[in-house]
């Protein structure tokens, strides 16, 4: 695989997963009652649910250092797709509901993901997470262990 | 130990370090989450009386500066409420209940109708908050009342908002 391509994947995907994380900062309250619109974690015991509002947003700035870095590029990867792929098939899956409740096309439903950018667009945020998932999953499957800077091509 | 097996390990171990230091950040933010807190009370047959626009309208006519009387109170939090709020509105953020309640709460205990607003819709803020107000502060639920289209209902009525910090 090309050491310059992997470069730029990590550097992409490592930055946007940093800048969500940041955005995520702010107010944690906001990241909390995003995801509690989902229903996929239990608000009994709330440790659970606190926890995961707590945690993400500092998993996604550590994991996109760690991308961005070169350190540990590998694992950040895997967690950061893990993430990525989880987070999509729930946005997904709300926006099911939301089609099936107002009768909208998929194409038509925007809502506050809890992405860390406000109200979003669902065909274009499912479009953007495909390719940051194809990126963090590159920085993950390629065997080469590439550093901060790109390989110096062969001669 | 297997490549794959040290790689899940290292992402493990990636997850734990990043949600300790989450927790150490959590502790020194000012608006940092308590981790044993229900935010989100169980969804009970609350019996808050629901109210709309016209009721509302009517209330704010009521309004009163001291104990006593009606009391509306914003469950948004504190940038909203500086954007906009209804007049004579105090800010309870459902969220930061800490810092608010102690400042407010002789006030509540003595109101005769609290109407309580948030962003309207989905929003349910409103709701967890007079929770709270019920079970962590004692207030009486016949007193509390939940303005269902919330704010989005009042500027939508075209009625009067106020901005800043003050009610």
């Amino acid at each position: 695989m090309n050491g310059h391509l992997i470069f730029m994947c990590r550097i992409f995907s490592g930055a946007v997963f940093l800048w969500m994380g940041i955005a995520k900062l702010g107010i944690p309250q906001d990241f909390l009652k995003a995801i509690h619109t989902y229903g996929i974690f239990p608000t009994t015991p709330p440790w659970g649910i606190n926890l995961a509002a707590i945690a993400i947003p500092w998993i996604e700035i550590v994991g996109g250092l760690a991308l961005m870095s070169g350190i540990f590029r590998k694992p950040a990867g895997l967690l950061l797709s893990i993430f990525l792929a989880t987070f999509t098939a729930t946005i997904l899956f709300r926006t099911q509901l939301i089609m099936s409740a107002e009768g909208l096309a998929f194409g038509e439903v925007s809502f506050d993901c809890g992405c860390g950018a406000g109200v979003v667009v669902i065909w274009q945020k499912t479009l953007q997470n495909t390719a940051l998932l194809f990126t963090t999953a590159l920085c993950t499957i390629t065997w080469k262990n590439s550093v901060s800077i790109p390989p110096t091509a062969p001669r | 130990m297997k490549l794959g097996q040290a790689l899940w390990t290292q992402a493990l171990a990636i997850a734990v370090v990043s949600t300790i230091l989450a927790l150490l950040a959590n502790g020194v933010h000012p608006r940092g989450l308590n981790l044993t807190r229900n935010y989100f009370p169980p969804a009970l047959e609350h019996p808050f009386q629901v109210i709309g626009i016209e009721d509302v309208k009517e209330y704010a006519q009521y309004l009163s500066d001291g104990p006593g009387g009606f009391t509306f109170l914003d469950a948004r939090k504190q940038e909203s409420y500086q954007a906009e709020h209804l007049p004579g509105a105090l800010l309870c953020d459902h969220y930061q209940q800490d810092r608010f309640i102690p400042g407010i709460l002789s006030r509540l205990a003595e109101a005769m109708i609290i109407v309580i607003y948030c962003t309207g819709g989905n929003c349910e803020d409103s709701i967890f908050l007079a929770n709270d107000l019920v079970y962590q502060h004692g207030i009486a639920p016949e007193v509390l009342h939940i303005f269902e289209g919330g704010i989005n209902a009042w500027r939508e009525a075209g009625l009067p908002l106020n901005t800043g910090a003050k009610p």
